[in-house]
This record gives C-alpha cells, structure tokens and sequence, in this order.
C-alpha cells in the first residue's frame, strides 16, 4: 500500500516538532528515516501509526484518507524499539494476539490461526520457541517476535521504530541482512526509523534526512552518499575533512591552491569544502595541482583500512584525515614525521553561510 | 558484609535484644503456653458453636470486604494514575486515612452512619436494608480498614507499567477494554491479589472497627476477635489462647495458599512484573 | 490506548463515590457529632478529668513508645541495610510479624506473660508490681503492635542507598557518627518523619491490644480511644466524637505529613 503524506505538521505544547511535512512512500519500498535525536522522526513513524494525533495535514493509505481513524483501525504492523511484548503471554500467544481480539465474525477459527502462527514461527525462524515466554528470550529473538506479532494481522504497512537500537554489533548485523530478506519475500511497504547512518544506506531502498522536524534530503542510498546537498549531511553522514577558503575568478582557493568546484559561488565568498578521507590520495613527491603539503601526525590501524591524520604545512590548524587500505598503506611505507602531498580530486563546496547549522 | 563501616556489631544487638523483649519472648510465651493446655481443654474450648459461627464470620465478611477492596482499589489506583482531575491529590490523601485513623473513632463514625438513624442508614431502612448490627455492618467496617492495601500495591505497578505494550495491543486491533482484559489486567493480577491478601489478613484480626458496628449478637454477628475478648474478661486464658491459635493457624494456612498463588501468577508473568510488585 | 475520555469522568466519579461512602462522610460525621451540641460540649468533653486523665496517660505512652522505636528503627536498618549477613532477609520478615496478628492476641500475649495466672505473674505479685490492668502492660502492647512502622519505613530507603557514600565517608577519615549525621541521614530524615508521625498515629488510636490489658478501669488505665468506647457505649455521642476529633486531627496531620514528604522525596 502506499503512503501518502500531505503538509503534516506536529506542536506538543509549544515546540514545533514537524514542520511541512511533504512524503510519499510507493507500494513495496523499503524506507528509512534517518536523523539525529529530536529530529521528529519518531513522531512521524508514530503519526501514520496513528499512535499520535497530527496538529495540521493529511495521511492517505492508497487514496484513502486515514488521518482521523484510530490505531485500531489502521492495520498498521508496528514494531517497537524495546520489543513491548506481552510479558504474560507465550511467544505464540503473542503472535496470534492481532487475530484472537477481533471481531468474532472478521475472526479466524482457531485451527487457522494455529496454522498461521506457525508459519510465521518458521519465517522468523523461531519454531522451536513458540511456548516461551518473552523473558526467555534474547534481544534479537524478541525483535523477531515482535514482527511476527505484526506481520500476522496482514498489515498494509510495516513500521518499525529503531528496530535495532538495543541490540549488541553481531546480531545487529545479522537482523539487518534478514530483514531486507524478509522484505523482499512479504513486499510490504515498510518504513524503519533509526539514528544509523550505515544502517539506513545499507538497509533501505529509500532514505529520507530529517533534521529539526524537517526533511532535508531524499533519495536512494547512493545518491545520499555521493551527493549530500549540505554541510549537515556531510558531517552527519560520517567524517568529512572541513577546508576553508575563499572564491576567487580561477576557482576555490585553498592554502594558496587553486580547486576547481563544479559549484557556482559569488566572487570573494568564503566557502566550507567537504572531502571524505577515502576520496584523498597521498603521495611522498608533488606531482601535479591540488596536492596539499601535510605533515603525518598519527597513524590507526583498523582492520584492514589504516587512518592517517595529517597536519596541513600551510593554512590553518586544520588537520586533514586520510584513509587508505592496508595494502595501500605498505605499499607507501608511510611513518609518523613523513612530508607528504594530499591529492584532492573532488571538493563539494558551501558558502559559509550556510555552514551555520 | 560491609567491611569498613562501623556499629555493626551494636545495631545488630541492639535489635536482636530489642525485638527479643518486644516481640520474640512474648511469641515463645505464647506458643508454650498453648502447648501446657493440652488436648482436652483445647478441644473443649474449640468446640463450641459460637466459635463456629464467630469463625464463619470473620471469613466470609473479611473474603468479601478484600474483594469489595480488589473491584474498588483497582479503580482508585487506575483513577490515580492515569488520570489528571481536580481533587486528585485530595483523593490520594483520603487513602490513607484508614491506617492513620484510630481504629475505634473510625467505629463509632461507621456506626453512626449506618445506624438506623444515621445519615445512610436512614436512607437504607425503608427499602429493608439494615446495616448496623447485622454481618453487612462487619463487612462495611472490614472495607474500611482493609481499603488502602489494594490501592498502594496497584499503584507502583500500574505506573511502571509500559505504554508500548497497550500500544502494541492496540496497534493489532485491540479495543481499550480487550486492552485492558488481555493485557493490563493479567500484569496487575499478582499486584492486587497481594493487595487482597494482606486487606483479608488485616481484616480477620481487626477488632475496634468492628465491636461498635456488628452489635456482637452471639451466633449472628460475633467476631473471632471478640470470643478472645469475651473469654478474657471471663479470665478463660486457656480458652482464649485456644481460639486465637485456630485462628493463627487457618489465617496462616490461607496466607500460605495465597503467596504460592501469587508466586504462581508472577512466575507465569515473567520476572519484570513480578520485581514491581 | 486505554484512556477514553468517554470513561474518564465515569471512572473519576466512581472512585470519588465510592471514598465519599466509605471515607468522607465517616470523617464528617467526626466533626459534625463532636459540635452536636455545641461548642462548650466540645470544650467540656475534653478537659474534664477523665478526659484529661486520659490524653495525659495516651502522652505518657507516646513518649516512651516513639523514642524508642526511633533508636530501633535507626540501628535495625543501620544492621539489616549496611551489612550482610546470613539471615537478614528473615529479620526484616520477623520485624513485619506484629503486622500479622490480631491486636486482639497481642493484648492476650501480654496477659499470659504478666497476668495473674501468667508466667510472671506471681513473681509481680510477690514484688508488688502490676503490668497487666495497669499503665506498662498498656505500654507493652502499644510498642509491640507499632514496633514495625519507623523501621519499615527507613529499611527501603537505606537499602536504595547502598553503602559507597558511608564507605567513601570512613575511608575519609570520618567517624561512624559523622558518617551517618552527614551522610545517611539527609538522604533519609523525610522517611524518618514520616515514620515517627505514622507511629505517634497509630500508638495514640491503638484500640484491640490496649482493651485487652487495660482493664478499663476509668480515670485510671484509660487511653484516649478506650474513652471514646465508654463515653460512646454510655451513649454520651458528643463526648465521644469530641475525643474522637482530636484523634482524627493528629490522623489528618500524619496524612499530610506523607503528602509532603511524599513531594520532598519525589522532588530530591
């Protein structure tokens, strides 16, 4: 089913927590919302729940407008970030909750439910746990329950608030490859919540930036990636090396050197540029224009990539980080002390204007 | 054991020798001097119709005034908790008052009330409802002083209570009343059975609430507490320590059914409940 | 979820029925019958002799009872809190035990220990001493029913405490007093309050135990609720309420007291 958000707006008390809101979700993604704390993106995943009232706007399922109908109503799976299920109820009976409270003439016979319960025991793997209680379970073992119980009403949507938030590094890993999955095999339209970065491009098929109650950005995983349309993305996204400088007739100046952006800016403005450390390459001999003269001032290895942290000769206090792949690294036999030449291909330039954040 | 704090060894004695002369000598007293009856002046005293009827009683008006208490102490804690409304810190007051309240004012004020002339009682007598004087006085008063154990425990547990978990319910169809059926009430049972039990064990023992407003008419409306009175003034010990050790050991057997009941239930809810309650 | 605002105001108006039956009108009728018949009713019921007789002996009784079920409450949490040891869960058990029983038996505990037929009773006789029918044996059973209240209330409060800021406190040089006076004590004195005050309650209005070894001998052993039953059972009802109002206000009092300390523990 699709989503269709119209010019939602969200006050509690007298904080503005969604601003405009514009969103439309097609049939069958699989969307994340990204952003920082108190950014409004729970209280999104929770007004087209139907969990919160809208101050302002519309929602639409399909063409349907859904704005004033209760949770109830809305056969909306929801999964929650501390699990919330039923504490006195075994895994199955948790499960089959959603089908068990309805109406008696909307309502399945009981041998059916059975039979449903345990197909979705066998799709989140857990057939062995049906009459467990939740308390026995672990942290991942309880997020499976939990969409279980909401895939099991058939739900239009699937939403699911920082789905794994609680969990430790390997499970995390794991659930993330299942639940895309999982996606694929069921198809709903499914919108998750989270505050991780590599979560969201590695997961979701669409990644919607919030930030202060707005959407700043949206797009697929790799356009986010390459392309952030401001310096809060860049920072937010992951480190970036921040390099100031000045625009001149040539181009961007920077310690002296000439860039090329491929961004207009007025003449004498001083700009912020963003380079990832992996977009820069280092070398012992300068060998053609835009190489930075930097100092090696620290070395991590991490696995196989090796951050380098190198203080710039001329400019600024600035210290450039570098990272390059463990062959790379022995390849070029770099030490702490080393005079090296930083080669920057590409720049992606602001006015510092709109560096304020 | 704490091993750099001091005084140990001084609070401990003086706990130890404090609750020996208050509590533990006077019980050991009381258990030897139960056994020196024996057998015959035991039975003697036990079998006695009055102290049937006295025994019948003081269960079933303490069972049902604990369970007046677990509908209505419920409501209060749910009421308290859940909502915001003029006179609530007012009404959270007013709970307290059965266990601040002298037993024997809070007596004679039911008394009066419900006396055939009292404000209620005058209401209730036309229709054919006589309250003062019959076993519905002893349960009125047995609800008054039982009233604030149901509320207090519900409470914690009603507030710690996690909101996901009614939203969760709601979210797959649930009604508010399905919610509260299958979800909220299972998670406070165990809280207001504990409730229940201690408002059932107070009630049994209770006596100056009760005197004024039973009338203690031998075989109708003569509680067990006040057979010990009566063989006391008769200065029958034997007598009395007989009763009051039925009494100990039925109280204590229905206490003992009542905690593995509730261990029971939280050992089925899971550990999360059971540590709030 | 749960919360519907069409059941709000039924369940509000309920609960507020429900206490207005079993709590508010009983507490106004308190009032009401103490001024039945005027104030200098009022005024008479509680200075005459036998009244007067009686708030004195409930003073007396109040103020070796609190005290030193003060100094208990304090060194019993100190030991069951601070330390650990084999057995302490059992204590703090044993310590609920006057909870459980009847007041009724506890009055008769006492009978048997220093009545007449009783274990000590001859040894009294023989040394002209009277526990029973007289003013201690009506201390004994007050301390013994309202032995829990002051210790059940610090106990919680000092367990959440824990016992690094006292260790820290000693390592420092400070001594066990200090410790406990700088340390322990802000973090509990509204407990403690709390606690003295519902034990001044409940020692002032204990009724079962006290009737039983009082004798109720008037102007003699006479508390100030066993004065109430006298009065009320010689249908004298404006003296009786009238005593029973100032026992009400010291009721009113505890209350308001746990509000406030209820707010000042929320608040720290």
């Amino acid at each position: 089913m699709s989503i269709t958000i119209k010019d939602i707006n969200k006050v509690f008390g007298k904080t503005p927590v969604l601003k405009d809101i514009h969103l439309n979700v097609r049939q069958g993604e699989l969307l994340a919302l990204l952003g920082p704390s108190g950014s409004g993106k729970t209280t999104l995943l929770r007004i087209i729940a139907g969990l919160e009232h809208v101050t302002k706007g519309d929602i639409y399922f399909e063409d349907k407008n859904v704005t004033h109908e209760g949770a109830q109503d809305r056969s909306v799976g929801f999964v929650f970030q501390h699990y919330a299920l039923f504490p006195h109820m075994k895994v199955k009976d948790n499960i089959a909750y959603g089908l068990r409270v309805r109406k008696r003439k909307s309502r399945l016979p009981n041998v059916k439910i059975t039979e449903k319960v345990q197909e979705l025991l066998r799709l989140v793997k857990l057939e062995a746990f049906g009459d467990h209680y939740p308390n026995q379970l672990s942290g991942g073992q309880k997020q499976r329950v939990a969409l279980a119980r909401a895939l099991a009403i058939n739900p239009s949507v699937l939403l699911l608030d920082e789905p794994f938030g609680a969990l430790d590094a390997q499970v995390r890993k794991e659930l993330r490859k299942w639940l895309k999955t999982l996606h694929k095999q069921t198809g709903v339209t499914t919108l998750f919540v989270t505050h991780d970065q590599e979560e969201a491009l590695d997961v979701a098929d669409q990644v919607v930036v919030l930030k202060d109650g707005e959407i700043i950005q949206r797009g697929t995983p790799i356009n986010i990636y390459e392309s952030p349309n401001s310096p809060f993305m860049y920072r937010f996204l992951g480190n970036a090396n921040e390099l100031n400088g000045v625009v001149t007739k040539d181009g961007v100046s920077i310690d002296g050197l000439t860039f090329v952006s491929e961004w207009t800016h007025t003449i004498g403005a001083e700009i912020v540029g963003y380079i990832r450390p992996h977009e820069i390459s280092i070398s012992h001999t300068e060998s053609s224009e835009h190489q930075l003269a930097v100092t090696i001032s620290s070395i991590h290895h991490v696995g196989p990539v090796v951050f380098i942290e190198a203080k710039r000769k001329h400019g600024e206090k600035e210290n450039v980080e570098i990272e390059l792949s463990k062959s790379k690294f022995d390849e070029l036999s770099i030490r702490v002390g080393d005079h090296m030449y930083a080669r920057i291909d590409r720049l992606r330039t602001f006015e510092s204007e709109d560096y304020c954040i | 054991m704490s091993r750099t704090l001091p005084g140990f060894p001084f609070t401990f004695g003086f706990m130890m020798f404090y609750m020996s002369f208050i509590v533990f000598i006077p019980l050991i007293a009381l258990v030897w001097y139960t056994m020196g009856i024996g057998w015959e002046g035991f039975w003697n005293a036990i079998i006695d119709p009055r102290l049937f009827s006295a025994l019948r009683l003081s269960f079933t008006a303490s069972f049902i005034a604990a369970i007046v208490n677990g509908a209505f102490g419920l409501l209060i804690a749910w009421v308290l908790v859940r909502y915001d409304f003029f006179g609530k810190r007012l009404m959270d007051g007013l709970i307290d008052l059965p266990f601040a309240l002298p037993t024997a004012v809070a007596g004679i004020a039911l008394t009066s009330l419900y006396a055939e002339n009292g404000w209620i009682g005058s209401l209730l007598a036309p229709l054919g409802i006589e309250v003062a004087f019959t076993p519905v006085g002893v349960t009125i008063a047995l609800t008054f002083i039982g009233l604030p154990f149901v509320v207090r425990m519900v409470e914690p547990v009603l507030r710690s209570l996690d909101r996901e978990t009614e939203e969760a319910a709601g979210l797959l169809g649930a009604r508010p009343f399905t919610i509260f059926r299958t979800v909220m009430f299972p998670l406070l049972l165990p809280a207001i059975l504990a409730g229940m039990t201690l408002a059932f064990a107070r009630a049994l023992g209770e006596y100056g609430s009760v005197v004024f407003i039973a009338g203690n008419i031998p075989m109708q409306t003569e509680i067990v507490p006040l057979l010990i009175m009566n063989k006391l003034e008769q200065f029958d010990y034997a007598g009395a320590t007989a009763i009051a050790t039925v009494m100990l050991l039925l109280s204590f057997i229905l206490l003992f059914a009542a905690n593995i009941l509730q261990w029971w239930l939280s050992r089925k809810i899971g550990q999360k409940v059971a540590h709030s309650s | 979820m749960t919360e519907s605002k069409v059941y709000k105001p039924i369940l509000i108006v309920a609960a507020f029925l429900f206490l207005t039956l079993f709590l508010v009108l009983p507490l106004l009728i308190i009032f009401i019958g103490a001024f039945s018949q005027g104030f200098y009713v009022f005024w008479y019921s509680i200075t005459e002799p036998a009244a007067r007789h009686a708030i004195f002996l409930t003073i007396i009784v109040l103020i070796i009872t609190v005290p030193l079920h003060t100094l208990f409450g304090l060194t019993a949490a100190w030991a069951l809190t601070k330390f650990r040891f084999r057995g302490r869960q059992f204590i703090i058990t044993l310590i609920e035990i006057p909870f459980a029983i009847s007041p009724v038996i506890a009055g008769l505990i006492f009978i048997i220990l220093y009545g007449v037929n009783g274990f000590f009773g001859e040894w009294l006789i023989d040394n002209d001493l009277q526990v029973i029918f007289a003013l201690p044996g009506i201390i004994l059973a007050t301390m013994f029913v309202t032995l829990p209240f002051i210790a059940r209330e610090l106990i919680p409060l000092m367990e959440a405490q824990g016992t690094d800021a006292e260790e820290a406190s000693i390592t420092l040089g400070a001594g066990g007093f200090r410790t406990f006076y700088h340390v322990t004590f802000p973090a509990i004195k509204w407990g403690l309050l709390y606690g003295v005050i519902l034990c001044s309650a409940r020692a002032i209005g204990e009724f079962g135990a006290v009737s039983v070894v009082s004798g109720r001998i008037r102007g003699a052993t006479n508390t100030m609720p066993l004065h109430v039953e006298i009065l009320y059972n010689e249908y004298q009802f404006a003296s009786a309420f009238s005593i029973a109002l100032l026992m009400s206000l010291f009721a009113i009092f505890t209350i308001i007291i746990k509000q406030i300390v209820e707010r000042k523990q929320h608040l720290r």
